[in-house]
């Protein structure tokens, strides 16, 4: 898909220098500690880092990092992320996690609530019945645990109701990481015709009919995670299908957040809303066309 | 045979400009969206568009046996490109990968002088290496002349192959069947591997891997079995398409945030005929390059040079990544006439016009899109996240 240029509207001044792959940082302390994004070149003064990556530079003390702009998602403990599980693991007791990262996150068998909500130790069980609780294809939101020294990420997915298997109506948006916003709250109710949403902060949003959100799964109800076997709609059990208003307020919640993420705004709560509600006038259909989407970025340039 | 003199009186080309100038550069980031990283080039009149992924983990996990696989086919295809240069396959075609931490003046001498005869040198650079994929396409469209002949080179092999089967008795295959087509690549299809393993290569060299000691805690940014994918597709070509393509993957690559030594700048160059001398011009557009190589045939050794140069590897001089060159060494010998090459000192002379005066204007005008793109980028992010924002909508 071509976006609109965004050249369309009024120039933003930079709000902090920017580097480039190969750009010199000059750090003139002493005992400078070279963090990510930053390279000592062999031709170089011992004053002079270099950029491996393009973005901001950032120093804490003797730390010197490079934070890049846009990209992967880089995860921090504590996140919420939305991914979908692309194998699992029985032998090693894990599933492997597709969250838009430089390689695929680990949820461990002893990282979930299991069936039954009682806290004891792990069977071989349990182990069979992996695919029962989370199988390929799934999607699941959960919380970033620990993030190793070579960057592989650890899930967990214990605080019941509101990480787990993603089985309300919804659709899934995948943005770029670096425009969801971060907050102190990531499954959220938008207030918008009864629409609630997971903004992942690794980019994938799951957004669905709040009504529903009882049926967010944490594993407390063992008979339905019995029924889930099969991941097929069958399995969606007691979920129905959306009306037309509520279809049309998904799709529209939907198209808002990809017109902020093409016009590289962050994406939260409260823009969501926003977009939603100026939109009301334009459908759904035509909220990704580079009219509206020149109208929405001209509007908010014309009070920048 | 006539030799069509390139340059006016004054010095100037047919498009007005002098032997160092490039032609008009425009950049744009994030054309495509869903890409992780995305340029569109235009230099002249040459348009490539390329989209870049990942670092990802490639699909199927099992990423140690995946990596081993790609690195033994890299190896496979570096090596089968070694070879090619020492056997007569392809004359006059060769690679030079040189060891930047040590190669200190622009063009090796040695290297130079033994321009034919110098095999593909692989040498540590490539950190990355089997750890970019890239695929690099030519839309039908990109030039006229070249989709018409291929379009008539494959009605002509339709032709035969539909001619052998009536031949054979086999009445029923209809003339227009593409059975089989497959199995042999086209010549647009070996220019296009070929043109892939090109940016590989660069790529292998540049991009900073978790190996690599000195890459300064990379291993997170670009983890043990993670893959860059590199779409390249050329939309229109007239000339240098190899090096717009490396320049546009260049900033794709910058905008998707993967760690890299620097960001190289391609630049194509050749020799052009004024006053029955070569005189050395860069970027040549595509009519200067047929103009050169019909040049080629009457005064011996026209060579065509793309050149990868790191600007910011270090202040004071620019360290020569990669050569690919064409000389006229490909030509049948014909008796009577010498087998024509490009002299050393001429090809010295292309290569160095390229690297020390064509590559720091395209890298000019490519730092200077980038970091106005990202900080456009920036800026909106930053700003989009105060109450004036949300105010502005409603």
């Amino acid at each position: 898909m071509f976006t609109a240029p965004s050249a369309t509207t009024r120039s933003l001044p930079s709000p902090a220098p920017l580097v480039l792959p190969g750009d010199a940082i000059h750090a003139p302390e002493v005992n400078t500690l070279r963090g990510h994004g930053t390279r000592q070149s062999a031709h170089d003064r011992a004053s002079t880092l270099r950029a491996t990556q393009a973005g901001v530079v950032e120093r804490i003390n003797k730390l010197v990092t490079v934070r890049a702009l846009r990209g992967r998602y880089v995860p921090e403990v504590g996140d919420v992320v939305v991914g979908r599980v692309t194998q699992v693991q029985i032998s090693s007791r894990r599933w492997r996690v597709d969250v838009q990262a430089r390689q695929d996150a680990a949820l461990l068998l002893s990282a979930i609530p299991l069936p039954g909500g009682v806290q004891r130790r792990r069977t071989p069980e349990d182990e069979l019945n992996m695919r029962a609780v989370y199988a390929e294809r799934d999607l699941i939101s959960a919380e970033v645990q620990e993030v190793k020294a070579d960057g592989t990420m650890m899930l967990h997915t214990r605080i019941q109701g509101r990480l787990g298997r993603l089985r309300q109506r919804g659709v899934l948006v995948a943005v770029c990481p670096a425009h969801i916003r971060r907050s102190t709250r990531h499954v959220v109710s938008l207030g918008y015709a009864g629409m609630a949403a997971v903004l992942g902060v690794n980019g994938y949003v799951w957004v669905y009919v709040e009504s529903e959100a009882t049926a967010l799964d944490g594993g407390e109800d063992e008979e339905q995670e019995m029924a889930a076997e099969m991941p097929t709609d069958a399995a969606v059990g007691g979920v129905t299908a959306p009306s037309r208003p509520q279809a049309l307020a998904l799709c529209r919640v939907r198209n808002a957040i990809l017109a902020l993420d093409v016009s590289c705004f962050s994406i939260s709560v409260e823009s969501i809303r926003a977009v939603c509600r100026w939109s009301e006038a334009v459908p759904p259909a035509d909220m990704l066309q580079p009219a509206f989407l020149e109208r929405l970025q001209a509007q908010l340039a014309a009070s920048a | 045979m006539g030799v069509p003199e390139l340059l006016s009186g004054d010095g100037l080309r047919l498009d007005g400009r002098r032997e160092g100038e490039v032609r008009r550069l425009t950049v744009e980031l994030g054309t495509v969206s869903g890409a992780d990283g995305s340029a569109y080039v235009e230099q002249g009149q040459t348009r490539v568009l390329v989209a870049v992924y990942g670092p990802l983990e490639p699909p199927g996990g099992g990423g140690s046996v995946y990596q081993s696989l790609l690195a033994a086919s890299t190896a496979a295809a570096l090596e089968s490109c070694a070879s090619a240069g020492r056997t007569p396959r392809r004359p006059g075609r060769r690679v030079h990968t040189m060891e930047i931490e040590e190669n200190d003046e622009i063009l090796d001498e040695g290297e130079c002088a033994g321009v034919p005869e110098k095999p593909l040198r692989v040498l540590p650079p490539a950190t990355a290496m089997g750890r970019v994929r890239c695929e690099y396409s030519v839309a039908s469209f990109a030039s006229a002349p070249a989709s018409a002949r291929a379009f008539r080179a494959q009605r002509r092999r339709q032709q035969q192959r539909h001619r052998a089967a009536a031949a054979a008795g086999d009445v029923s295959a209809p003339p227009d069947s593409t059975a089989g087509s497959a199995s042999r690549p086209s010549k647009f299809e070996r220019q296009s591997r070929e043109a892939a393993a090109r940016i590989r290569q660069v790529f292998e060299g540049v991009i900073l891997s978790g190996g690599d000691a000195r890459s300064g805690g990379t291993s997170r940014l670009m983890p043990p079995h993670a893959v860059v994918d590199v779409f390249v597709q050329v939309l229109q070509s007239d000339g240098g398409e190899l090096a717009v393509a490396i320049n546009a993957a260049s900033l794709a690559l910058v905008h998707a945030g993967v760690p890299m030594r620097g960001l190289p700048v391609a630049c194509s160059a050749t020799a052009l005929p004024h006053q029955r001398k070569l005189v050395p011009a860069v970027d040549p557009s595509a009519w200067e390059m047929r103009q050169a190589s019909l040049a080629n045939t009457a005064m011996g050794g026209v060579p065509q040079v793309t050149v990868v140069t790191l600007p910011s590897e270090a202040d004071d001089r620019m360290p020569l990544l990669y050569v690919d060159y064409q000389a006229a060494t490909s030509l049948p010998e014909q008796p009577g006439i010498p087998p024509t090459r490009a002299t050393g000192d001429l090809f010295e002379q292309v290569a160095h016009l390229a690297a020390s005066v064509g590559c720091p204007q395209l890298h000019r005008v490519m730092h200077t899109a980038a970091v106005a793109h990202l900080g456009q980028e920036l800026a909106r992010r930053e700003w989009s996240a105060t109450a004036a924002f949300i105010a502005a909508v409603q």
